[in-house]
């Protein structure tokens, strides 16, 4: 059998009967191959799980898939291989359902209460392998005064609790969106808006990357 | 495990990660998925994509979500998505 072009698959996949039924069947059998080996290889957060476990999350995430493909057909614009498209929702519909398992459980709220956020990052900066000499801790002391001056004065309280949530927690950001009832492209331009409202104001304070990972 | 060591290392990270954004608009996520199926069939088939779909490698560099998207995708084309020739399945 020959590789289908993408005329092909679309008017397989849009053709009745049989035609139709095969070309979902080779579509699947491509999904399901593709995500099951990045199930099984590239995930280590799944690598406690059995082969059998790992092939049924890729047949539900290959039928999910398969339904937004169908779905989507109408949208494809022929700029890629059909199959590179396919896999490209395979792979965001696979990712997306793996993250919100995993941050099933996570709250934003002890970011929210009392002013937690602030100490958030700067605390992360005060433990130097050895102590600093004197006058080395009074320096570090008044750049994390300043960092903490600048996420708490530029940033708003949604960019402060995004920040935190993605560089300290490590929370993916559509799994913050979804807590901050946005989507991910709204809270991407967020966090972009956040780092440069710091970068202005720590470069107004005459901090310089350099010199802040020189100093820590 | 040096948990101190660890911590300073994040921050470090995140201050790389503060000091690396750029001025100009950046394409955001729902951009770079509309392009990334180009980009990476170019990448695949020995091009750089990094001349006709600049704003996409930057926006891979910047957002780890897209960056973990693009590298799953990647994978998946590795192993299920070659010919039909030669499929054992």
């Amino acid at each position: 059998m020959t590789e289908r072009s993408n005329e092909e698959w679309l008017a397989d996949l849009q053709a009745d009967g049989p035609q139709r039924a095969e070309a979902l069947e080779a579509l699947r059998t491509r999904l399901e191959r593709g995500l099951y080996y990045y199930l099984s290889q590239d995930r280590s957060d799944l690598k406690n799980y059995p082969p059998e476990d790992l092939r049924h999350m890729a047949q539900d995430f290959a039928q999910d898939a398969l339904l937004k493909i169908l779905d989507n057909l109408h949208t494809f614009r022929g700029e890629s291989l059909f199959t590179t498209w396919a896999a490209k929702i395979a792979a965001r519909v696979a990712i997306s359902e793996l993250r919100r398992s995993r941050y099933r459980d996570y709250s934003l709220e002890h970011l929210t209460s009392g002013g937690e956020v602030m100490p958030g990052i700067t605390s992360l900066a005060i433990a130097p392998r050895q102590a600093p000499p004197p006058e080395h801790h009074t320096e570090q002391q008044d750049v994390l005064k300043i960092i903490d001056e600048a996420i708490n004065t530029v940033l708003t309280e949604r960019q402060r609790i995004a920040l935190v949530a993605y560089t300290v927690d490590g929370v993916p950001i559509e799994e913050i969106a979804r807590r901050m009832d946005t989507n991910r492209n709204a809270l991407y331009k967020l966090l972009h808006d956040a780092r440069l409202k710091l970068r202005r104001y720590m470069e107004s304070q005459g901090l310089s990357l350099d010199y802040i990972l020189d100093l820590f | 495990m040096n948990q101190p060591e660890q911590k300073t290392d994040l921050f470090s990270r995140i201050m790389r990660m503060i000091f690396s954004v750029e001025e100009e608009d950046e394409i955001g996520c729902d951009e770079c998925y509309e392009h990334i199926d180009q980009y990476v069939d170019m990448l695949r088939a020995g091009q750089n994509p990094d001349v006709v779909l600049p704003q996409v490698k930057r926006h891979l560099e910047q957002c780890r979500c897209c960056e973990v998207e693009f590298q799953a995708l990647i994978t998946i084309l590795e192993t299920g998505i070659e010919s039909e020739n030669g499929a054992s399945s």
